[in-house]
């Protein structure tokens, strides 16, 4: 029988300041790439370990090592150039990847992270992986190359394809696509291109899959995401006071759902009290087997881990008391 | 006649990006009082933006301290409380909203200093001013204070005004971007007499501009506009300029290239649009602001615009 509220992560924590410094002495090269990759699984373990005595059943390494969520994948495929610095918000920047050549994947970007926290985690908790998606990447990007931004999508989603391929060969029992920027552009056509991605990422796998959405107005998302060929779809609810709930009610939501019961842009960790009651709020209905309780999104915008841990262990207590109420 | 224009924003030069973070962290605050560094500091950045747009008929002052895109501007009226980020239209842009807690009214002009410093620096170019139309301020905004969107479009038009009024420049542009992106037919009447107000204030040329959007879902009521130019993004949507043809709107800014990719046009295509629009009364730009781009980019989408304007 399958479990009821399962809990997972999104997949991020506060990036360790030792982590940040080891990543500035890398760029500077003075240290080498094995001591940064040292330091990196250090700070995975106390993810890891934290994640576990918070009580999450699905949990991720944290991504220590990912500097930016865009950046990281740009790197690491074929066809990105390193680009300079465009504006997000008030004096905020980031280095926008220019696409100049069709994107290919060269080798898995985030198998090793995958097998490192598995190990690690051994028996006690099933470990997840996560990794930017094409509708994302294509939008964060500029590109010389690609026709328009539906070429670009759909060629990454091949490139991407592999990367779920690998992770799904060695064993990954649960893969998410990350996917912030989908709620960007309005329109039935952007979510088809969307539909079209995903099925040519998770076709043939073997392993459950996600996708996560934050930002923006959800309403967008469907009815096309209940047609996505994917088990489950995370979203954040806490942050906008649950109204995507309301959404959610007018369809027969057959997937499962990743809850954000948490909201990750307040440092204010909520009770146990307040999680349960947001947790019953899926409960209305939806069967206890179809939610996922987790964070709202990452958790690398909290101030520390300490934050993070409390966060977490507020969902770990919450979900606890309520399959014992529901049992 | 073919003139060549910035459209408004610009990206920040770095030595400007790199004061602002280091003086003033992640966000400035709404109240900070420009120091003397400020000033120099920005002095030196205009400079360089006007450098940057050499080559152009029309320049502006790149929006270079503009902290929250086309929102900007709220911050300095009283009413308007700056409160959490949310997304600017369909970029991965963020800006902090202005939330409308009280009667709305400009305390003082704050978009002309810009201008008199970029006045102070032209070697000779026209002069464009940009201000948000009512409109779009309003959709940027949340009402929390006036009883109906009518009377809250009147009041942000109201302090918009005092704006126009102040900005001696020789085109005044206002951005309508919601008019294509998102528009209530139901309020066009209460836009387009705000707009007629704001026309008349303006003591340059008045351009209207739309973008990001969809011109089919707006090309009736932008007819009904009335202004010297109306600008046009053909670039967001792919039939924007197929639309644009049928509609007869003759007097154009012809939004050609895209400040929102790096990729550079084909020459003969952008030659041949402005051939089939058939007017002689167009001003080529991008289809929106070039912050979106990297400074290197935008220069490059300048420089193309300018070898186009000499050829046209």
């Amino acid at each position: 029988m399958k479990k009821i509220l399962t809990t997972t992560v999104v997949g991020s924590h506060p990036r360790n300041p030792k982590v940040v410094e080891a990543a500035h002495r890398l760029k500077e090269k003075k240290i080498k790439q094995a001591d940064y990759e040292a330091v990196v699984h250090e700070a995975t373990k106390v993810c890891i370990d934290d994640q576990i005595k918070a009580g999450i059943d699905i949990i991720a390494d944290g991504e220590q090592g990912r500097e930016d969520m865009s950046v990281f994948f740009a790197e690491r495929l074929g066809g990105f150039e390193e680009g300079e610095w465009v504006r997000i918000w008030g004096n905020n920047y980031f280095r926008k990847p220019i696409v100049t050549s069709r994107v290919k994947f060269k080798e898995p970007m985030t198998l090793d992270d995958w097998k490192f926290a598995s190990k690690y985690a051994g028996k006690r908790a099933q470990v997840k992986q996560m990794f930017t998606g094409p509708y994302t990447m294509a939008d964060w990007a500029f590109y010389e190359e690609h026709a328009n931004r539906r070429d670009l999508t759909l060629d990454l989603a091949e490139a991407l394809a592999k990367e779920a391929k690998a992770l799904d060969k060695a064993g990954c029992p649960y893969i998410q696509i990350d996917e912030p920027a989908l709620c960007t552009h309005p329109g039935e056509e952007e979510m088809m291109l969307q539909g079209e991605a995903i099925e040519i990422i998770t076709k043939g796998l073997k392993a459950y899959t996600a996708i996560h959405v934050c930002y923006g107005d959800f309403k967008m998302l469907f009815p096309y995401a209940l047609d996505f060929k994917i088990d489950l779809i995370d979203l954040e609810f806490a942050n906008n006071g649950f109204r995507t709930l309301d959404v959610l009610r007018q369809y027969d939501f057959t997937k499962d759902l990743g809850f954000g019961v948490v909201d990750v842009h307040k440092a204010e960790v909520e009770s146990v009290a307040e999680v349960k009651k947001n947790i019953i709020k899926a409960l209305e209905f939806l069967k206890p087997e179809q939610v996922y309780p987790k964070p709202d999104c990452g958790l690398k915008l909290l101030p520390d881990e300490r934050t993070a841990f409390l966060k977490l262990k507020a969902i770990g207590d919450a979900v606890k008391e309520l399959r014992e109420e529901l049992a | 006649m073919v003139l060549t224009a910035s459209f408004g924003s610009y990206p920040r030069p770095a030595a400007l990006r790199e004061y602002q973070i280091k003086t003033y962290g992640r966000q400035k605050k709404v109240d900070c009082v420009p120091t003397d560094e400020d000033a120099r500091v920005l002095t030196e950045a205009m400079r360089e933006v006007v450098g940057d747009q050499t080559g152009l008929d029309i320049i502006t002052d790149g929006q270079i301290t503009w902290d929250d895109f086309l929102a900007s501007v709220a911050a300095g009226f009283s009413g308007v409380k700056m409160k959490g980020l949310i997304r600017f239209y369909d970029n991965n842009t963020y800006y902090r909203r202005p939330t409308i807690v009280g009667e709305v009214e400009s305390k003082r002009p704050a978009l002309k200093e810009n201008l008199e410093l970029l006045k102070e620096l032209n070697p000779g170019a026209k002069t464009k001013a940009v201000v948000p139309g009512p409109y779009s301020l309003f959709k940027l905004s949340e009402n929390k204070f006036y009883k109906d969107d009518s009377e809250c479009i009147a009041a942000l038009s109201k302090a918009l005004e005092s704006e126009i009024k102040a900005l001696d420049a020789d085109y005044i542009q206002i951005d309508e971007p919601s008019l294509s992106y998102h528009l209530d037919k139901d309020l066009f009447g209460t836009i387009n007499n705000e707009l007629k107000h704001l026309v008349k204030a303006a003591r340059g040329k008045t351009i209207i501009t739309t973008y990001f959007g969809e011109l089919l879902a707006c090309v009736e009521e932008l007819r009904q506009v009335k202004a010297d130019y109306i600008g046009v993004d053909c670039v967001s949507f792919e039939n924007n300029y197929e639309v644009l043809i049928q509609s007869g709107i003759k007097n154009v800014q012809l939004g050609l290239l895209d400040a929102r990719n790096t990729k550079l046009e084909d020459m003969v295509r952008l030659k041949d649009r402005i051939e089939m629009l058939d007017s002689d009364k167009i001003i080529l730009s991008t289809n929106c602001g070039l912050e979106f781009l990297p400074r290197k980019y935008a220069l490059r989408k300048i420089e193309m615009l300018s070898k186009l304007g000499k050829e046209e």
